[in-house]
């Protein structure tokens, strides 16, 4: 490896899996004895850190990889409330000299730095930070994850390869379903190869990656387990809704695994179906607590029953928004990414072409 | 066995307050009241002597070991009373403590360690949160209830004890008597087959009835019914079949009600009866408890009332009851006894003036008939009855004989007395034609249950391995349904025809797949985000030619990303089509309690408009298949109407055996249906041309 490489992990669009990635590089790269470090130069989910304001995804991969350099280094940049108001006053502050100043501290000493970059070509132009620029600036290289969507012609990575030029090393296609996986792995994959865009791999969709914890819900519905704690931890990979009679719910419990179920906290006959199929927890809405008895047969089953005070519609619209923005900040989804990039990506390719 | 519940020697109650009003004093003094004959022991470490007997600190304090224990203490010191009855050998205990899981979950963890302590110490509980057990044959009331029943040849079981103190009562004040009742409280060791087993040889048992909400153990159930029913009559209620009763009987006692038409074929399919009313559950009791079971299916109607013969054979007609065609010589015997103005045929009508004698004389020359092998004997109280006395005719006339003889005695105070004496003999009397009937062709239907075989069941297949793989490997891909693919070649595993195809991904595979299979072709497209593939124009049908296949492609798709933009779409299957015949619907769908039922109807519109449709537990044999076939409304229409050829329904109901026998191995498979089943003319077999099976991974 040569003496400072910089990798910029970056996407096409939010949520494509770009902080999986880099954890999962940063961990591989330590693992291969390179020193490596890692730097988020803006970010977009705040949460203050001692006096400091910085990202959660930066400062959860700072404690996972146990770097060194202090969080508000590793992301120097938040998009916060205050900093939106800056900006639309027409008072933004100069970030650039933060950020490559930042740079520095980090890339001292290390062989290659895992770069979390924009979730798509536009996010930080406000700031002279877009992927096009930050690339120039800090002369890295691009990874894109890539998650492919309703299109079945990949015009988001061509336009990537139009806008970053020589800068782009490659694709990484992330989370691509089965019915669209054998399409992406021959015809787009030979396809992109044909315009000169390199493609590392296909990772195939994981419901563990996608899953959330039944106490992450717990906290965002605000909700209270009655009973069945100890399936607090359980991953919930989906949820349904039940308003239908029982039996019809059992019908239709049936079809998924690993779930959660939102009724009402009234419905003894939905919570029992679903308690009855393969369900992770049951939302009961309404602040009505569910009868003894169901709380009984939960407990034995250890499926907790958890009640919120808010309506079905209210919790299910929380609960979209929770499965559609899931996080990586758990050791087991890295470890998960970590095996996925190794039995589908060709990890090797992506350091040789680094440098390393 | 459960013996030591029914035919104790010994009996400790333990927590028997010395003060009325309290469970464990008011079973203890129902115990004495009853005139229970063997020992009964108070238990209560703060008391030396309780209604005269003299107390003891505790089971193991006690003389000697007791059959029975009954326990009465609070919740928190049950199991340490269970620990001691095992530490001194105590078989069987009654707990009518309630506190457990129906008060939630520090209650259902209380009520897992009683379980576990009795299991381990070889005691075995009714209970706990339950009223007791009544058993008539030794003067046993260890019932939280009134007073003990009548005695008589009804086993009853139920789930709910306050429904129960109804029946008891009801038996006291003339219903049918009772031989024992057990309240079944939470089931958390005894339940509903245990009792089966038990009962199944006991002389002093002529029927069993119950009321239940849910069947703890379906499995269990089913085999101890079956048994059961082989030697006496089962006559359930089942209740929570409505939305709304489902959702009470989950909040009562915390279990699925389970479908209605699950219940309906696990019933039928072990031989138990099922009633829907109370009435009915305590009709069909009385008449089990007092009636032989007939020899034969021709029923006899003799009435003094025209409008009572007419109603009762609307009824009997109904409920798919046979009515007798008298013999020559039983007409002649009739003229000979009766007015000329008399009915002599069946429904027989004695007239209005009718005696007591005329009564009798008929009675004797029906029951005289060999084609008459039950008969149901019904007056209403006009001017010149003397119902008091026609009651004792029919007594008369009926002693001794080994057919069924039901009466029907409408009216109210007129009547009542004979009644009475009806009951008191032994006489099964119901106040309509109906209710009578009812009872009638109940006791027919037991007469045709006990004289069936049971079916025999052969496995379609040695081996479902490749089968299993298959969905395991969906499975791990997280599908809800599998594909076309692998739904027919699962299919094609056990053995059943399915047309030629594979998925197509693009226009070049669906052309070499077409020309394998051969012309005319069906598209449909795979796509685990599309469950309902017409809805978005998914299918195309008909293609006749390569021409029309690359339209019919094209168009497919194009219409796929107008109407389910962001679908994810596999490819296309490309299946031949199966040559016109006529459909039908089998579907598996997976019951909480009794495992899979299959479905089977007639496709089209008799399954969405008609609701054509009949189930059974699986599995199937092809001869069950045939029956399910027959009981359909539009089976005509398999068998050929208009001279049109009858389906091919041999080959019809080895696919419904063996769709039944992959719901069996498969226990993968969470939902499954076969939408068509195109069954041919007959010889030329049937097809199942569009499967769908949910895996729900």
């Amino acid at each position: 490896m040569r003496t400072v490489e910089c990798l910029i992990v970056a996407s096409t669009e939010p949520y494509a899996g770009k902080t999986g990635v880099t954890a999962a590089l940063l961990l591989e790269a330590a693992e291969r004895g390179h020193i490596a470090g890692y730097f988020k130069p803006f970010g977009t989910m705040p949460i203050t850190a001692g006096d400091h304001e910085t990202d959660s995804d930066a400062a959860y991969l700072s404690s996972l990889a146990a770097l060194k350099a202090p969080v508000h280094i590793v992301c120097p940049v938040v998009r916060t409330h205050e900093l939106i108001e800056q900006v639309l006053a027409g008072e933004a502050p100069p970030v650039i000299d933060r950020v490559l100043e930042s740079y520095g501290i980090i890339s001292k000493g290390v062989q290659v730095v895992f770069v979390e970059g924009p979730s798509d070509l536009s996010q930080g132009a406000v700031f002279g930070l877009n992927l096009q620029r930050l690339a120039g600036m800090l002369c890295g290289r691009v990874l894109l994850v890539h998650r492919p969507g309703s299109s079945e012609l990949p015009e988001e990575l061509v336009h990537a390869q139009d806008v970053l030029g020589d800068n782009l090393l490659g694709v990484l296609f992330n989370d691509v379903s089965q019915a669209r996986l054998n399409a992406t792995t021959t015809r787009v994959t030979d396809y992109l190869r044909s315009v000169g865009i390199t493609v590392f791999g296909t990772i195939p969709h994981d419901s563990a990656l996608s899953a959330v914890s039944v106490a992450e819900i717990v906290s965002e519905l605000d909700g209270v387990a009655l009973a069945g704690e100890s399936g607090l931890e359980e991953p919930v990979e989906s949820f349904m809704v039940g308003a239908m009679g029982q039996e019809k719910a059992l019908r239709y419990f049936r079809r998924r695994a690993r779930k959660a179920v939102v009724t009402g906290g009234d419905r003894s006959d939905v919570q029992l179906a679903a308690l009855e199929t393969d369900t992770r927890c049951v939302i009961c809405t309404g602040g009505m607590a569910p009868s003894s008895i169901v709380l009984s047969r939960a407990d034995e089953l250890g499926i907790p029953m958890v009640l919120v005070e808010m309506d079905t519609l209210s919790a299910v619209e929380r609960m979209e928004v929770l499965f559609g923005h899931v996080r990586v900040h758990d050791a087991n989804k890295v470890a998960r990414i970590r095996e996925l990039l190794g039995a589908h990506a060709d990890v090797d390719s992506l350091f040789a072409a680094l440098g390393g | 066995m459960l013996s030591g519940f029914f035919t104790p020697e010994t009996i400790a109650v333990v927590g028997v307050a010395r003060e009325p009003g309290k469970v464990g004093h008011f079973v203890f003094r129902n115990l004495i009241d009853g005139g229970f004959s063997g020992a009964v022991w108070p238990v209560n470490p703060k008391a030396d002597q309780i209604l005269g007997h003299p107390c003891f600190a505790s089971v193991e304090a006690l003389p000697k070991t007791p059959d029975l224990v009954i326990v009465a203490v609070p919740a928190q010191a049950v199991t340490e009373v269970i620990r001691q009855c095992a530490v001194v050998g105590v078989s069987s205990a009654i707990v009518l403590s309630a506190g457990f899981k129906e008060t939630g979950p520090a209650g259902a963890r209380l009520e897992r360690e009683l379980v576990q302590v009795a299991a381990a110490g070889g005691v075995r509980l009714l209970g706990p949160n339950c009223l007791g057990l009544v058993a008539t044959p030794r003067c046993l009331n260890a019932a939280f209830a009134g007073s003990l029943p009548r005695a008589g040849g009804v086993a009853f079981l139920s789930q709910s004890g306050a429904l129960g103190t109804g029946i008891l009562d009801d038996s006291a004040s003339g219903g049918p008597g009772i031989s024992y009742f057990v309240s079944l409280g939470n089931r958390a060791d005894v339940a509903e087959h245990d009792l089966l087993a038990q009962w199944e040889d006991d002389p002093s048992v002529r029927v069993a009835a119950g009321y239940l909400e849910s069947i703890r153990d379906g499995e269990a159930f089913l085999a101890a019914a079956r048994s059961f029913t082989r030697k006496r009559p089962l006559v359930l209620l089942k209740a929570g079949t409505s939305d709304a009763g489902a959702r009470a009987v989950s909040s009562h006692t915390g279990s699925l009600a389970g479908s209605d038409v699950a219940y309906d074929s696990a019933l039928r399919d072990c031989g138990a009866l099922r009633v829907r009313t109370t009435e009915e559950l305590m009709d069909a009791a009385l008449a089990f408890d007092l009636m032989p079971i007939p020899d034969g299916p021709g029923v006899a109607l003799l009435t003094n009332a025209g409008g009572l013969g007419v109603l009762a054979t609307d009824e009997a007609e109904r409920r798919g009851l046979s009515l007798a065609s008298l013999d020559a010589e039983t007409v002649a015997a009739l003229r000979a006894c009766l007015p000329e103005a008399a009915a002599f045929y069946n429904p027989v009508d004695v007239l209005g003036d009718a005696d007591p004698q005329r009564y009798e004389d008929a009675i004797r020359a029906l029951l005289a008939d060999d084609g008459v092998h039950s008969l149901l004997v019904m007056l209403t109280p006009q001017a010149m009855s003397r119902p008091v006395e026609t009651a004792q005719a029919i007594i008369a006339a009926a002693r001794g004989s080994q057919v069924p003889v039901i009466a029907c005695f409408a009216g109210g105070d007129a009547v009542e007395p004979a009644r009475a004496a009806l009951r008191e003999a032994g006489v099964a009397c119901y106040p309509s034609p109906e209710r009578a009937v009812f009872a009638a062709s109940l006791i027919e239907r037991y007469r045709v249950i006990r004289s069936s075989r049971p079916d025999t069941m052969e496995r379609p297949m040695a081996d479902s391995s490749a089968a299993v793989a298959k969905l395991s490997e969906a499975k791990r891909l997280r599908r809800a349904f599998v594909t076309d693919q692998i739904a027919a070649e699962v299919a094609a595993d056990f053995g059943i025809p399915v047309p030629c195809g594979a998925i197509a991904t693009d226009f070049h595979s669906a052309k070499r797949i077409a020309d394998e299979c051969g012309y005319p072709v069906a598209l449909k497209v795979s796509s685990p985000d599309i469950l309902h593939k017409s809805d978005v124009g998914g299918v195309v049908v008909g293609i006749e030619d390569p021409e029309a296949l690359l339209n019919a492609y094209d168009a497919l798709l194009d219409r796929i990303r107008r109407r389910a933009p962001g679908a994810a779409v596999a490819g296309v299957y490309v299946q031949k089509m199966a040559n016109a015949g006529r459909e039908l619907i089998v579907g598996i769908n997976r019951d909480a309690t009794f495992g899979p039922l299959i479905m089977v109807g007639l496709g089209g519109v008799y399954v969405e408009v008609l609701k054509d449709v009949t189930f059974a537990l699986c599995p199937v044999s092809p001869k069950r298949a045939k029956e399910m076939l027959a009981s359909l409304t539009g089976y005509a229409l398999l068998r050929g109407v208009r001279g049109e050829q009858a389906a091919d329904i041999d080959a019809a109901a080895d696919i419904i055996s063996r769709v039944s026998w992959m719901a069996v191995l498969l226990p993968d498979v969470v939902e499954l249906d076969i939408n068509p089943v195109i069954v041919l003319d007959r010889g030329q077999g049937a097809v199942a041309a569009d499967i769908r099976i949910g895996i729900g991974g």
